[in-house]
């Protein structure tokens, strides 16, 4: 489990609708990862690097296998027993799935919000000082909490009741705490899961003007089955498909332009214009 | 991907690829009354048939209907469907074909004006190059709309090339008429030099046709490569 077998790393195919970046510049990079849950193949030999600063988008019919590599990326997949991780996964040249490597503290590095907003049963504040708290983080908490809750473009809304339950504010609020509690430890990526398909438009609408406005200083990578939401706000789109033995590849990485407006792989083509779902 | 969703999906699928085929027909329905109008003017200028001329002034509505319908058609289109990729490649060369093809229509409908107004002038030679300028321009026309709904990369380029080389053709026979004309002007200071401002004013307008043809397959050579030119 979450352990890389080296011995299986094969050269890594050049697939030349795959967009190269320069590794020295992305913050992650994945090599030929393959992904099993018990022993069905769930996503295979997936290589791609994702540019620091960037938001990129992960799109794809549903079972190929978004949320998977999207949980690969900071070990996720380790808290499901049965899955198991081979390839190879590196966060600013290092490899996360090293012996050496602490997952809890990848996985405030690189921070996660999913599809469901998921706040503690807790007050707001607590909600936010938690991840600062298990980091040790203990000065100026009402300081990162407020900072906090202002870079996830929610303090307006929550400053007046920062001792009331998180679960006690609307769905889009919730979920901007939830990227407010990401954010507490200053990650320097953030996974999301379909963060805004659970909202109305308005919420998601402010959900994507945090997005764009973050990626500034944070590394987005995020999951969408909203095509139009992924041109809007992406820098880079990746294609994923399973095919008929349902295992899911990575068919097109390029940029949002290509992606969009005119993709190299005629799969990708059908996908974003509706022909196969 | 599950079988039922992709068969609701193709269905979804199917009334948009019905709309987009519509589409296509409206624009070629709307290129066929575009070049009756620029053969007509042209024919009715050289024979000094002034109902036929009126009749081009007439028709223009026709056009400016159409394209008003097929624009409705693709606004509804980009709302309903938010295409992207070759969809929407295709809505927006679309869109910018039939404003080609509306100010061609003008074009032609200026044609038919001046000869209205030329009224009873007889023309002092027999027209030549004009006409001959009018064939060339049509027939760059339909080339623009062949192109245009073929969608493929290697003839939609060399329709392009060839395009391109017929209107530096057009713009010379156009030098050739104006000085002509020019020179009608220059040594007739009665009827004929008032006739040859007339026809300067109707080779322009042929000159302006091939231009926008062009342009026609400019936008059709977009809708594949999806880079604007
Ligand atoms: N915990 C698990 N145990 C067993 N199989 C799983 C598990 N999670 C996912 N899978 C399987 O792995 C494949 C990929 O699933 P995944 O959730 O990554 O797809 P996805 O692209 O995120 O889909 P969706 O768009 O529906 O969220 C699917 O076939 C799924 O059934
Ligand atoms: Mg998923």
């Amino acid at each position: 489990m979450g352990k890389i077998d080296n011995a299986t790393i094969a050269s890594s195919g050049s697939n030349e609708n795959i967009i190269k970046f320069d590794v020295s510049n992305n913050i992650l990079q994945c090599e030929n990862l393959s992904v099993n849950y018990g022993e069905v193949a769930a996503i295979e030999n997936v290589s791609m690097g994702i540019p620091k600063n960037s938001i990129v988008s992960l799109i794809g019919p549903s079972g190929c296998g978004k949320s998977t590599l999207l949980r690969c990326f900071n070990r996720m997949n380790d808290l499901i027993p049965q899955a198991s991780v081979k390839g190879s996964v590196r966060f600013f040249q290092n490899e996360i799935y090293s012996d050496n490597v602490d997952p809890t503290e990848i996985r405030f590095r690189i921070g996660m919000v999913f599809q469901r907003p998921n706040p503690f049963p807790k007050s707001i504040y607590e909600n936010i000082a938690f991840g600062p708290k298990i980091n040790g983080l203990t000065d100026n908490l009402d300081e990162v909490v407020e900072s906090s809750l202002r870079r996830a473009a929610v303090w307006d809304e929550v400053k007046d009741r920062l001792n009331e339950s998180a679960l006690s504010i609307s769905g889009g609020q919730q979920q901007r705490i939830c990227i407010a509690r990401a954010l507490a430890v200053n990650p320097e990526v953030i996974l999301m899961d379909e963060p805004a398909s659970a909202l109305d438009p308005i919420s998601t609408q402010s959900i994507e003007d945090l997005i764009v406005e973050l990626s500034s200083e944070v590394t987005i990578l995020i999951v969408t089955h909203n095509m139009q939401q992924a041109t809007r706000i992406s820098d880079y789109a990746a294609f994923m498909l399973a095919g008929e033995e349902r295992i899911g590849r990575l068919i097109e990485y390029g940029t949002n332009e290509q992606v969009f407006g005119n993709p190299k792989d005629s799969r990708t083509e059908a996908y974003v214009t509706g022909r196969i779902g | 991907m599950n079988m039922d969703q992709n068969n609701d999906l193709n269905v979804a699928r199917q009334g948009f690829e019905a709309s987009l085929n519509k589409l296509q027909s409206d624009i070629l329905l709307l290129g066929d009354l575009v070049i009756q109008a620029i053969n007509k003017s042209i024919h009715s200028l050289k024979t000094r048939n002034i109902e036929k001329s009126q009749e081009v002034i007439k028709d223009d509505d026709k056009i400016d209907d159409l394209e008003t319908e097929i624009q409705v058609l693709c606004v509804e289109l980009i709302r309903k469907e938010a295409p992207l990729a070759s969809d929407l490649r295709r809505i927006v060369s679309a869109l910018q074909i039939v404003d080609e093809l509306e100010r061609i229509g003008d074009y032609a409908e200026g044609i038919a004006k001046i000869s209205v107004t030329m009224g009873k002038l007889v023309p002092i030679n027999e027209l030549v190059l004009i006409p001959k300028m009018a064939e060339s321009s049509v027939n760059m026309l339909s080339k623009s709309l062949e192109s245009y709904t073929l969608r493929d990369f290697s003839i939609c380029s060399s329709i392009l090339e060839e395009l391109r080389s017929k209107d530096k053709e057009i713009n010379a026979m156009h030098k050739q008429v104006q000085s002509e004309l020019l020179n009608t002007i220059k040594s007739d200071s009665s009827k004929g030099g008032e006739q040859a401002t007339y026809l300067m004013w109707a080779a322009h307008n042929l000159e302006r046709i091939a231009d926008r043809s062009k342009n026609i397959a400019e936008r059709s050579l977009f809708q594949v490569t999806g880079e604007i030119s």
